[in-house]
């Protein structure tokens, strides 16, 4: 008995660790290098770019996971993530300002609202599928943004203004550009490694698993439902962060955050990086976020622009930039 | 007909009067069911004949228009799919399901997964499944798929893939087995080794197929059902079906034509 499979089980375990060689930060090999490729970016990048800009981009790279882990790694189309971002954004402006809590109470804060009403709508959205779940979650999100404009909290059109930046553990001021320049570098560098272990963890299986084949999922006694809750849960959570961490580098919360712009926004940056990879979200918000910024002279002929963006990617590379990339290079990214 | 007291005793799964409508068209009529421990069972009649939908609704893909299902006295009909698969009863798909982006492996270890705990753990590795492949390869070499273990499952042959689903279902050592039409579309060569297999997997649990490949029936099943549109037509052994007036009828100008 031994002799056979002994040999049987080399095979798989030759080919299975061909699929998973060692690690940095639980990334596979190619990804790491991609991984410190883009941290070495970020520590040289202040000398060449705006920081404030940069910043922005970071957040966005952060929301842009939020989203992927769920357009990408579950299958769920959502259209309404301004709601998290937007309601996310107040909250933290409003901790800060108004109840004065200190700069990690203010983002916990916008982070667990996202996350709240991110299980709200999940359990509300998650009855239907494809089309009928996009459909649910913009008309929640609109309702979001109505209700953003209405109540007094928001402070309509004007936002929430003059946020204070506050410290980190009260010991590193953040009201230098340096200090919050660094402090937002390390958390993206985090939350990209945080997100690539949400995709490669056991709960990330199952979701990768419910986009393959949700029936099938069914079928083998998982509960889906409850799966597609807790990853739209999750996604909002860290859509929030992002807001929240947006608000303090900008120091204002507004209703740009909560309109529709932002959910397409979104949608536009993971489709140019690329769904369902790990680092589709890095380059779409840096590719997406320099057109509006280098463009922002010519005024609304960025949306032009972005339109024509949008459309080549949907007809000519489907896969995003990182996903041409990683067929190009056989190699996961 | 034999199915009075002393099997219903150590029923498995019954089944009484279960109906489904699709408007006007009835397509599983008031259909009864007993099946004892540890036998394998084959649900068989002409195209139409309601053989399919009665498995949608025996493991919950179709909600019943009307009738009951008890697995080992517990009433499952009206739980979700999942559920129903949690409580022991798991099914194969005719066209096979499969997980297409994982590899072989991948499949398996998926499947083993849903029995441990922490699968809403997100902040830990996945390694820590690796722990199932012990398990995932001595299946895979069941089924001949040893080889195959590092491929992407969506870029296997056909009749692998078959094997590949037989493997995943068996994986959660379900107590009742529903396998939808197992040698649909294999050769001669396959069929053998699948129908071996079905003898080999049988041993310890209940198997309920649906199959168009009489042979095979007449070779693997204990006992045989005969439906035909939407009705059962006739029950018992295989020899004591295929003398059946009534099933000679259905399937002349179908089966045998």
């Amino acid at each position: 008995m031994s002799g056979p499979d002994a040999t049987t089980m080399d095979k798989p375990a030759v080919s299975a660790a061909a699929s998973r060689p060692a690690q940095f930060l639980g990334f596979t090999p190619a990804r790491a290098i991609f991984f410190l490729l883009f941290a070495a970016f970020v520590v040289v990048a202040p000398a060449l770019l705006y920081p404030i800009f940069l910043m922005k981009v970071y957040c966005f790279i952060i929301f842009a996971c939020a989203y992927n882990l769920l357009l990408g790694y579950t299958g769920l189309m959502s259209f309404g993530h301004a709601a998290f971002f937007g309601m996310g954004a107040y909250l933290c402006g409003y901790a800060a300002t108004r109840w004065g809590l200190p700069f990690e109470l203010a983002v916990l804060t916008g982070t667990g609202t996202a996350a709240l009403l991110g299980l709200l709508f999940g359990w509300i959205a998650i009855r239907r599928t494809g089309l009928y779940f996009a459909m649910i979650t913009l008309a929640l999100a609109q309702m979001v943004y109505f209700v953003a404009l209405q109540a007094p909290f928001t402070g309509g059109e004007n936002g929430i203004q003059s946020v204070p930046r506050g410290s980190v553990l009260g010991i590193v001021d953040l009201s230098s550009n340096t200090a919050l320049y660094w402090t937002v570098s390390i958390v993206v560098l985090a939350v990209l490694a945080l997100y690539n272990r949400i995709v490669h963890s056991p709960f990330g299986r199952v979701l990768r698993a419910i986009r393959n084949n949700p029936e099938r999922a069914m079928s083998l006694g998982y509960d889906v439902d409850r799966f597609k809750i807790a990853a739209f849960t999750l996604s909002a959570a860290l859509s929030g962060f992002a807001a929240s961490l947006k608000t303090v580098v900008f120091g204002i919360a507004t209703l740009t955050d909560v309109s529709t712009v932002v959910s397409t926004e979104v949608v536009l940056i993971n489709l140019v990086g690329g769904i369902g990879t790990i680092f589709g979200p890095v380059v779409g918000s840096f590719v997406i976020l320099s057109l509006e910024h280098f463009l922002a002279p010519y005024g609304p002929w960025v949306l032009l622009l972005q339109g024509l963006v949008f459309m080549l990617f949907v007809l000519v590379f489907r896969q995003g930039i990182v996903g041409e990339l990683q067929k190009r290079l056989r190699v996961g990214l | 007909m034999k199915t009075g007291e002393e099997r219903l005793k150590d029923a498995v799964l019954e089944v009484r009067g279960i109906t489904k409508r699709f408007g006007a068209f009835r397509a599983v009529d008031g259909v009864d069911l007993d099946i004892a421990e540890g036998e394998i069972h084959a649900l068989i009649g002409p195209n139409g004949a309601g053989k399919t939908t009665c498995f949608n609704l025996l493991t919950g893909n179709l909600s019943l228009t009307a009738g009951e299902i008890r697995l080992r006295g517990e009433v499952i009909s009206g739980l979700p799919m999942d559920a129903i698969a949690r409580r022991g009863l798991v099914r194969s798909y005719q066209i096979s399901s499969i997980f297409p982006d994982f590899t072989v492996l991948e499949n398996l270890r998926f499947a083993l997964q849903r029995k441990r705990r922490g699968n809403f753990d997100f902040w830990r590795s996945e390694r820590h499944l690796h722990t199932l492949d012990g398990r995932a390869l001595e299946l895979l070499e069941q089924l001949g798929l040893a080889e195959w273990a590092g491929t992407r499952a969506g870029d296997l042959p056909y009749g692998r893939k078959r094997a590949l689903e037989i493997a995943t279902t068996l994986a959660l050592d379900p107590q009742v087995l529903l396998l939808d039409e197992p040698t649909s579309g294999m050769g001669r060569e396959d069929i053998g080794r699948v129908a071996d297999l079905i003898r080999k997997i049988a041993r310890g649990r209940t198997v309920i197929m649906v199959e168009h490949n009489l042979p095979v029936v007449e070779g693997l099943c204990d006992n045989v059902t005969v439906l035909a549109r939407g009705q059962v037509i006739a029950r018992g052994t295989y020899s004591e079906v295929s003398a059946d007036a009534r099933v000679v009828e259905a399937y002349l100008g179908t089966a045998h034509a």
